[in-house]
């Protein structure tokens, strides 16, 4: 709205002031006095200076607020806990929030603005020449339709390359995170990543280069366009001046006006390549922010309740392979149970199913008789302590890891939670960095172990879930934390292979393998 | 280099070629039709005619051409600044990494190398042709009417300063806050991203939330404060033309009626150069920001110094290792000593939290120990040159990488020239050949970011396999059946302890690092690792 009335004020200027400086190039022609002629253009140009540097902070805030809100948008959707099936990789989403995000720059900030100028000025120019020399509105108003033409046509064409020149991008960027993620494995193996790096720079050189010949090919058409006009505007009137067909002072008011008629027209299309990228942008967005949600909404049984599998079978999109088939699990209340099976039988998916993560194609898991699906995914989550395979950590303390998710835990029972995992020699106050180099995998391991303890003793949660357990840790800290969150009574679902640990379960479950196509 | 020389001269002076041929559209057309109103034989304008038709045309097909060469140029510097920066984070690693969020680092390195070929493409070719422009213009009017052309020359000279100087002083700090903005943005999603799954089933994902979505208000804000500059540089070179418009206007009471239109005009003929410039200097805070960030990264100091003076890799293979003391910032480790011979297995048993990986990674030559020896066949290992000792020791540990690429690109990262039937036999021989086999795509089945798409036990098997591929003599190996189950776990290690000799001679020695006393109980000898306590401080005892 804002950017269509500085449009016009600026359409108004750039007429106003081809007037004046027309005036003064043919009063000097005649030797004549300027009076305040000079005064009214060093005006204009001022105004026209003001409503330029409008411009540019309503089109640039507008830009920012929508990308941010997208941000947030984005991430409020990698941790919204009604999300199903895989979240999105971190070097995808970087490259979407930052590269990605200037994509919108263009768009929002310069396309869009610039759209708006490129209808306001040549038409109100077009007008203004019609009244001053018909011809001429004749010439611009044949050629400026063209431009549109051919940015359209072209358009088209290069649709394709500008697509695969994002995925190039994103190739990249994947690349670069996997060589940044291997570097100690490259330099075990001796293997230099240069010339990998060269090769994928060099191809994405490649992709970017066929597109931007086709690119520039279409600005390259549309700048002669444009220049072409210009020339045949001022040709046919010199030689109309010459025969005294048309004045001076009207003369120059054309010539002047001619090129910014086609100035906006023009910028929108070098700029039409960014809105482009910025449509892509908005497509992957899309890809990212489009998924299944969980719509569940009843309470979460506050107490230990049986859970069932019940014809359960699940396949991830885009595999052929079954991820789990079960046709019935029975876990009673308290129950210690191992789901026990070959690699691939799918002991992690029964795990996210469990942490409504994702759920059945077919078949349902029920909590005391309730389908998983009808409970509110937040609250069930509130009864789960889930120790993962590799636990991650967050920046902060010791404690800010070991508490985090756990409600009203005394200190004196955090202090011992920590010495029963065996952690009470490491100090608490040292700031831990999520990416942590020097925290050993046995010691996220028991931090994890330690937080989910304190789940189950403070009331919270009753269902406790262990991928995996003996990842980095020794088996005799295992067998007691098992023992103790037996003693506190809690459901207890875990994916093991050590005979030790599978020893402590009441009852193994074994996963039948799915059938491999051999 | 030489080639891209001759492309980039090439691409400038097209580029320049462009602008004049746009200034001299405007300014032949101008003196066209000031000329017409004299009323001369038209053959008298045929001059002025051509001209005007051929910069009509030549603006546009030199700006194609200067487009393409200068993009190449771009491109291929691009490809190079990538590489010379993974030069130098091979260099610094693991040890310059461990204080980086990766997310930060990531998208610092992806995006900064992309800003620097904004350099050329936006901020020197801008400036470049817009002054060569500039130059011409001012030179032919000092030819026309001196005193033009010195009222031209001055206000373009005020405005380069002013654009130059004055207005990157004015964004430089809001530019400075949202660029730190956007790395804390990337650094928190990428944490929240790797820990997102777990974060939601904690129920704690409103910390994260408001962080990142702090970050993205902080950016939003600090943009809103460029704003106030963004169209500055476009109203200062506004104000420039209409001052130059006036000031020409009034000495040209007496030149040459003919010459009125081309005096006036060109001002208004530079106006695209001019706005070259803004846009030069709108681009350049991002690119400066990047050169800084990939120097500091260039002056990053190597972990590991290699010898001033390296001796030849001793073809012999036995290790030994005396009083060694090991950790990052501080010792980790109490001092230990062990030697491995040819064809030996020896356990090293640490329990979990003693410092496992960071004794791995002495023995690579991956940090420096704080004190000690270590000899590689008899010679001392600060004497050779750290990659020629990791072409010896090779390591596999217990949350090993795998690539986001096929099964048999990244067997081949252990020898990039082994054959089919060779990355079979090793599959075979960790027992996964079996699996692969069943896959519909085989060797070629991707394997996902991180081996996502493997299990825990799969994914280690295939990294020893790996490791088999290629020549090392020891091996060092973390936690290496972590996550396999027991049976296969103690077959597993039954195979590879086997791999010690062929035919009864002995081709590699293993170093097994566990806490697993059943795993330990297969090696021949075993030592055991104690944590330094952690009161005590070693710096400057031993060696």
């Amino acid at each position: 709205m804002f950017s269509v009335v500085l449009g016009a004020a600026t359409a108004l200027l750039v007429i106003g002031i081809s007037w004046l400086v027309a005036e003064l190039v043919a009063l000097r022609f005649d030797r004549s006095t300027l009076s305040v002629l000079p005064l009214a253009v060093l005006a204009a140009y001022l105004i026209r200076a003001l409503v330029a540097w409008l411009h540019g902070i309503v089109s640039e805030r507008a830009s920012s607020n929508v990308k941010e809100d997208l941000r947030k948008e984005i991430v409020d959707d990698l941790v919204d806990p009604r999300r199903i099936g895989p979240r999105p990789s971190s070097s995808r989403l970087i490259t979407l929030l930052g590269p990605g995000m200037d994509a919108f720059d263009g768009y929002i900030g310069r396309f869009l603005p610039q759209l708006a100028l490129a209808v306001i000025v040549p038409v109100s120019i077009l007008v203004a020449v019609v009244f001053t020399d018909p011809l001429s509105a004749l010439i611009i108003a044949l050629t400026l339709p063209l431009i549109p033409l051919f940015m359209a046509l072209v358009g088209l064409l290069t649709n394709d390359k500008v697509q695969r020149r994002w995925a190039a991008m994103e190739r990249l960027g994947r690349h670069f995170a996997d060589v940044l993620d291997g570097l100690i494995v490259f330099k075990v193996f001796g293997r230099n990543q240069e010339k990998g790096l060269q090769e994928i720079g060099h191809r994405h050189r490649e992709e970017s280069m066929a597109a931007l010949r086709l690119a520039f090919l279409s600005t390259f058409v549309l700048e002669l366009l444009a220049t072409i006009s210009v020339a045949l505007v001022a040709v046919s009137i010199g030689l109309r001046v010459v025969d005294d067909k048309l004045a001076l002072a009207p003369a120059m008011f054309v010539l002047l006006l001619a090129p910014e008629a086609y100035l906006p027209v023009r910028r929108v299309g070098i700029l039409f390549h960014d809105s482009q990228e910025g449509a892509t942008a908005a497509a992957e967005l899309l890809d990212i922010l489009e998924h299944p949600r969980h719509t569940g909404t009843q309470a979460a049984p506050a107490d230990r309740a049986i859970i069932e599998f019940r014809d359960v079978a699940l396949t991830y999109p885009g595999r052929t392979q079954t991820a789990l088939k079960a046709d019935l699990i029975r876990i009673e209340p308290g129950e210690r149970v191992a789901l026990h099976g070959p690699s691939g039988c799918g002991k992690s998916t029964a795990l996210s199913l469990l942490l409504a993560f994702e759920q059945p194609d077919q078949g349902q898991v029920t909590v005391g008789g309730v389908d998983l699906a009808e409970i509110n995914p937040e609250d069930w989550r509130r009864r789960i302590a889930w120790v993962p395979q590799v636990p991650r950590l967050i920046s902060g303390t010791l404690i800010d890891n070991v508490t985090l998710g756990v409600e009203g835990a005394e200190p004196n029972e955090i202090v011992n939670v920590l010495s029963e995992v065996g952690l009470a020699e490491f100090d608490r106050d040292r700031q831990l960095l999520e990416h942590a180099a020097d925290v050993s995998a046995g010691e996220r391991r028991r931090i994890a172990l330690a937080r989910a303890l304190l789940r189950v003793q403070t009331g919270q949660a009753w269902l406790v879930l262990l991928d995996e357990p003996t990842a980095g840790l020794d088996a005799e800290r295992e067998q007691q934390v098992v023992q103790a969150l037996t003693q506190l009574g809690a459901t207890l679902v875990l994916v093991s292979h050590r005979p030790e640990t599978l020893a402590l379960v009441d009852r193994i479950v074994e996963l039948s393998s799915v059938e491999v196509t051999l | 280099m030489k080639r891209r020389g001759l492309v980039l001269a090439g691409g400038v002076a097209l580029g320049i070629l462009a602008q004049i041929s746009a200034v001299g559209l405007l300014l032949a057309a101008a003196w066209l039709i000031v000329r017409a109103a004299q009323h001369p034989p038209v053959l008298y304008l045929m001059v002025a005619i051509v001209s005007v038709r051929f910069f009509g045309i030549s603006r546009s097909v030199f700006r194609y051409a200067e487009r393409l060469l200068t993009h190449d140029v771009a491109f291929s510097d691009a490809v190079d600044q990538r590489v010379a920066t993974y030069r130098d984070l091979d260099r610094i690693a693991p040890a310059g990494l461990s204080g980086w969020r990766r997310g930060d680092l990531m998208s610092r390195v992806v995006d900064d190398v992309t800003s620097t070929q904004d350099r050329l493409l936006r901020v020197s070719l801008n400036w470049w042709t817009g002054v060569a422009a500039t130059s011409a213009v001012v030179a032919v009017l000092v030819f026309l009417v001196p005193s033009a052309g010195f009222i031209l020359g001055v206000i373009a000279l005020l405005l380069g300063v002013a654009i130059r100087v004055v207005v990157p002083t004015l964004i430089k700090q809001s530019a400075d806050r949202a660029s730190s903005a956007r790395g804390e943005m990337a650094a928190e999603v990428s944490a929240t991203a790797l820990s997102a799954v777990e974060l939601v089933a904690l129920g704690e994902t409103e910390k994260p939330r408001r962080i990142a979505h702090e970050a993205a208000s902080h950016i939003s804000r600090g943009e809103h404060k460029e704003s106030w500059f963004a169209g500055l540089g476009s109203a200062l070179v506004l104000i420039a033309i209409g001052s130059a418009v006036v000031a020409i206007a009034g000495i040209t009471r007496s030149v040459d009626p003919v010459l009125v239109g081309v005096l006036l005009l060109a001002p208004m003929a530079l106006a695209e150069a001019w706005d070259g410039w803004v846009e030069a200097e709108r681009s350049r805070p991002q690119v400066t920001n990047a050169e800084q960030r990939l120097a500091a990264l260039a002056a990053t100091p190597k972990p590991v110094q290699d010898p001033d003076s390296m001796l030849e890799l001793p073809t012999s293979w036995d290790l030994a290792v005396t009083d060694l003391v090991c950790g990052w910032d501080t010792p980790l480790i109490a001092p230990c000593s062990f030697s491995v011979n040819p064809g030996e297995t020896l356990g090293i048993s640490a329990p979990s939290g003693t410092g496992k990986s960071t004794l791995a990674w002495t023995l690579l030559r991956l940090i420096e120990p704080h004190s000690g020896h270590m000899t590689l066949g008899g010679t001392d290992v600060a004497t050779l040159r750290a990659a020629d000792v990791r072409t010896r020791i090779g390591y596999v540990g217990q949350d090993e990488v795998v690539f986001d690429t096929s099964i048999k690109e990244n067997l081949r990262i252990g020898n990039p020239e082994a054959s089919d039937e060779d990355l079979w036999q090793s599959l075979s021989r960790v027992r996964l050949a079996e699996f692969v086999r069943g896959l519909p795509s085989g060797l070629d089945t991707q394997v996902g970011e991180g081996g996502s798409q493997l299990s825990g036990g799969e994914r280690q098997r295939l990294c020893i396999a790996r490791l088999l591929l290629s020549g090392h003599r020891i091996w060092v190996l973390d936690e290496p059946t972590e996550h396999l189950d027991e049976p296969t776990a103690l077959a597993l290690m039954d195979d590879v302890l086997a791999l010690t000799h062929d035919d009864d001679e002995p081709v590699r020695s293993i170093v097994v690092i566990s806490h697993s006393d059943v795993l330990l109980s297969k090696v021949e000898r075993r030592v055991t690792l104690r944590p330094l306590p952690h009161s005590t401080n070693l710096h400057g005892t031993g060696a």
